[in-house]
């Protein structure tokens, strides 16, 4: 088996990584990173993909750039790559209506790694011209345009074709070139789309996405946006023709690839997976729920850039509640704002570090109910679903009645990525952001990437799943543990299970209170088994009242008794602070420091 | 400070007419451009099936074209297959925005009038002759939500021989202000028909209809944020700490304010009410901001606030720090023409506010 290189070309960073086989298994040799060259003045990839070879060549004392002209990298290696530069893949989304054609286009979208423009939708209280103008500016890579049930409307999606031909939109990359549109809608209408759309545009027809309203076909619309991001997108982006010709398998959108390798994951170890990957901007999060998987962007939500929309959206009081000290409203606002200026600025001090801590749970409490909101089961197909929706558009409003498909009492695996996750100055503190913002119930391991290699491993996996997920547990996850939670109606302080088991043959036995959390420190190589009985009005994922076992694997952090929610609990900077304490987050003289900085603060505004 | 060459090309937002010549000089309040209408409400001219014809021979018939501007009662299409020719003609003045061969329709876009008023309000049961409680019910606009002109505000169909609707449509850009049982109350968004220069120098190129590209020479200084659009008056320096409402009088209308320090919520209320177009300053709190930008303010992403003065700021939020050479600079100039514009993208690709000083004739 070869050894591989593999790159991920971000928006500012090229990051490369030299994966090889040591005493019997694949293992993380060397990392670089270069500046990415796709703007000018070097408009070229492939330049900020050679100079972080070079470097990932200086780091492994090897040569991995080839000598012989025309050839990227030496012969011996295969070379891998994903990329997000100059944007991404860009799409403009259409569909009929906004929670059920559009939707379902979304989700399409998103889950073959595309970044959203806009989603237009008949109902979206848009002018016929200001749609227009939308699709006249776009400037999308590609167009999806969707729309009707296969027994529905056509009206929408022919007039929409006529739209695209008056707008006349222009691709992002090579102006003179064709902007590929795919019709993923009601088969009723293809011929007139083709009629309207054939000659000036790149037009691709596949399977209806939506062909009725308890159906979704995501799979043809998702590879023909995979199939043009490769065919038409990456060939006019600046120098990916040098990097097309030099993969051993196609280059994928980054969080195709990051997406990829939790799909291979949930597969191999048959759990159901929710990653997430916080960024400055935007927050992704990604399930992969009976094998079937699903991502959704917050574009505004993220921990520099979007900082303060992020305050904007949860609101101030939802921040404060997560921090052990009071503070001025006013002195928090302004902290925070100076962030968004200032995004590449670290905490200076206790304090910031935790004002961050707390916007990145509510980043991440938002964003997950934006992919709860999207990521729902289908409407039955009654007399008051598809046919009913064709007769009588409000009926749509049943949609809203479905319930979400993202049960947190089935997730087997929390995942974490990004920088303040990743990067958090203790892994309890990973932990804790995590489990505060996302609330697991049942049993669920935790891991966080710690040095943002998923979507390199994703792209891997296209060839070598194997190699990649040994790599992925090896060297790119870092283990946090294992959080057991439940929920019911017993109240604040009564008894809410007994735990018996043993953790590396020894014995534990103790009870778990309402209101409560416990941490027992177990290392990522010690294993246990554990038997939760819970009380009466107590379900740990087996029911009402019935038992759990299960195998417990350990971490940075071990394992988590939870069961502060969902009971009443007041919340206040004392409780925050208890729970900080005996979750190894912060020590009490870090808390401490941390209110006099934010009682400083306070009272220098004031003056 | 160097003075720097800018140029830049205005554009209006919907085509009208450029009123400026290649080589004409320009200043900032001079108007290079503007529009005589919105574009209003589209209405969808069912030609094909009008003139009882299939929809791929609309081309055969139709007798206008894209982009042309139509009157009342002329002729758009004209089929003479039948025993007596059939033609369709335009219910209202307009002009042809699409045409359709796959529905057969054709595409009017109304044209609506420039309308100063600062609210407009549509009382609904008097519009559609029916009771309140009634109108009420017809109303499918909600308080907040932007309104383009031609867009429906409120809608009744009924049946008697034939399928009919009737509508009411704003003819504002506005957002829907206030909704009270049958009576809706838009408030005005003041996009201005006029396209100012924003620059002082010379007009370098046209594109008809759209946009004149002007070369500048000025001073030009960044600000790290701020809010509301484009702005031009005199420049008045204000060597204060804390600006407050007491600081601002009516002498300052018309002026942009330089000020060293920060700018209190009352002074900005204040500005406003009086007619000052922007204020420069060292900072100013967040929350500040968020209160007076008022409801939609996405922190990250400025510039389309609907907000009577523009903010630029110097320093960071919680900065203490008074402007330093920035102000002594902007002092310089006191009495100048200068141009601002708060507009801030703090995202990549980022747009920073920016302030523009003209240099006089013969000073460069």
């Amino acid at each position: 088996m070869p050894s591989f290189i593999i790159t991920d070309i971000g928006s500012t960073t090229t990051k490369a990584l030299y994966l090889t086989k040591r005493s019997g298994f694949y293992r993380l040799a060397a990392r670089a990173e270069a500046p990415t060259t796709v703007e000018a003045p070097y408009e070229d990839v492939a330049i900020g993909v050679r100079n972080a070879l070079e470097k990932l060549g200086k780091e492994a004392q090897k040569q991995f750039l080839s000598e012989n002209e025309g050839e990227l990298i030496s012969s011996e290696h295969e070379y891998y790559s994903s990329s997000s530069a100059g944007g991404g893949l860009q799409v403009l989304v259409i569909g009929l209506f906004s929670k059920i054609t559009a939707v379902s286009a979304q989700k399409a979208a998103l889950g073959a790694g595309a970044i959203l423009i806009d989603v237009i939708s008949n109902d979206d209280n848009r002018s016929l011209y200001e749609r227009v103008d939308i699709v006249r500016r776009a400037r999308p890579d590609m167009i999806l345009l969707t729309g009707g049930f296969d027994e529905g409307d056509i009206n929408f999606v022919t007039e929409f074709a006529d739209i695209i031909n008056s707008a006349n939109p222009l691709p992002r990359f090579g102006d003179k070139l064709k902007l590929p549109v795919i019709y993923a809608g009601n088969i009723r209408a293809r011929e007139l789309i083709e009629d309207t759309l054939r000659d000036e545009f790149n037009l691709h027809i596949v399977e209806n996405l939506r062909p009725t309203i308890d159906k979704e076909e995501l799979g043809p619309a998702r590879k023909a946006i995979h199939d043009l991001f490769l065919s038409h997108v990456m060939q006019q982006a600046p120098g990916y023709s040098t990097i097309s010709n030099a993969v051993s398998a196609p280059i994928m959108p980054t969080p195709l690839a990051f997406g990829h390798i939790i799909s291979e994951l949930s597969k191999e170890e048959q759990v159901d997976i929710l990653a997430v990957d916080i960024g400055g901007a935007t927050t992704d999060i990604f399930s992969s729920i009976n094998d079937e998987f699903n991502r959704t962007v917050s574009a505004n939500l993220g921990m520099s850039y979007s900082i303060a929309n992020v305050m904007q959206s949860s609101g101030l009081e939802n921040i404060k509640k997560w921090l052990p000290f009071e503070i001025d409203d006013i002195v928090l606002e302004n902290i925070i704002g100076d962030k968004m200026l200032n995004p590449t600025e670290l905490p200076a001090n206790e304090m910031g570090l935790m004002i961050e801590q707390a916007i990145a749970r509510e980043a991440l409490r938002l964003s997950l109910d934006h992919h709860k909101s999207l990521i729902r089961e289908l409407p039955k197909d009654t007399k008051a679903g598809s046919i009913g929706l064709i007769k009588e558009p409000e009926a749509i409003s049943d949609w809203d009645h479905t319930d979400t498909l993202v049960d947190m009492m089935r997730m087997g695996l929390l995942i974490g990525s990004g920088g303040v996750l990743s990067h958090a100055p203790k892994r309890n503190q990973t932990a804790m952001m995590m489990i505060d913002a996302f609330r697991p119930v049942g049993v669920t391991r935790l891991a966080v990437d710690s040095v943002f290699m998923m979507p390199h491993l994703g792209v891997l996996a296209q060839r070598y799943p194997k190699v990649a997920l040994q790599v992925l547990v090896d060297d790119c996850f870092v283990p946090l543990g294992t959080i057991i939670s439940g929920t019911g109606s017993v109240k604040i302080g009564q008894k809410a299970a007994r735990i018996e088991g043993h953790i590396n043959n020894r014995k534990i036995q103790f009870d778990i209170f309402r209101g409560n959390i416990r941490v027992l420190p177990i290392s990522r190589n010690q294993i246990g088994h554990v038997k939760i009985i819970p009380e009466e009005g107590m379900d740990f994922g087996n029911g009402n009242g019935r038992a759990v076992e299960t195998p417990i694997t350990g971490g940075e952090t071990g394992l988590i008794f939870d069961l502060r929610f969902g009971c009443d609990q007041r919340i206040s900077p004392d409780i925050v602070k208890e729970w900080m304490i005996s979750t190894g987050c912060f020590s009490s003289e870090e808390i401490d420091n941390a209110r006099r900085q934010a009682r400083e603060r306070s009272r220098n505004n004031k003056n | 400070m160097n003075v720097q060459e800018i140029i830049k090309t205005r554009t209006l937002p919907y085509a009208g007419n450029v009123v400026a010549e290649v080589g004409q000089r320009v200043k900032p309040d001079d108007v290079v451009a503007e529009m005589n209408f919105y574009p209003g409400l589209v209405l969808r001219l069912r030609v094909s099936e009008h003139l009882a014809i299939s929809p791929r021979l609309l081309s055969e018939v139709v007798q206008v074209e894209v982009g042309q501007l139509v009157d009342k009662g002329q002729i758009l299409a004209f089929d003479s297959k039948w025993h007596q020719p059939q033609i369709m003609v335009a219910p209202e003045a307009g002009i042809i925005g699409m045409v359709s061969k796959t529905l057969g329709i054709v595409y009017l876009r109304r044209l609506t009038e420039f309308n100063p008023e600062p609210f407009e309000v549509h009382d609904i049961a008097k519009e559609f002759g029916i009771s309140e409680e009634e109108a009420a019910k017809t109303i499918i606009v909600r308080r907040n939500q932007k309104v383009v002109p031609g867009q429906i505000l409120a809608q009744q169909q009924w049946q008697e021989k034939d399928f009919e609707l009737k509508y009411v449509a704003s003819e504002m850009f506005g957002s829907i202000y206030k909704i009270d049982s049958h009576k809706i109350w838009i408030k005005s968004r003041e996009i201005s028909r006029k396209l100012y220069a924003f620059l002082a120098g010379e007009i370098v190129d046209t594109k008809p209809y759209w946009s004149v590209t002007i070369k500048s020479k000025a001073y030009k200084l960044s600000g790290s944020y701020g809010i509301g659009g484009e702005r031009f008056g005199r420049l008045v320096a204000i060597d204060t700490e804390y600006l407050k409402d007491d600081d601002i009088g009516a002498r300052y209308k018309d002026n942009i304010l330089a000020v060293k320090g920060k700018i209190s919520h009352d002074a900005l209320l204040k500005a406003a009410k009086i007619g000052i177009p922007a204020i420069i300053a060292a900072s100013c709190d967040l929350s500040v901001l968020r209160e007076y930008a008022g409801e939609g303010f996405i922190p990250g992403i400025t510039g389309n606030e609907e907000v009577k003065t523009s903010v630029v700021l110097t320093n960071t939020f919680c900065s203490d720090d008074l402007m330093g050479e920035e102000f002594d600079f902007l002092r310089e100039n006191e009495g100048k023409f200068i141009s601002v514009n708060g507009t801030t993208h703090i995202r990549a690709g980022a747009i920073r506010p920016e302030i523009l000083i003209f240099p006089e004739e013969g000073e460069d």
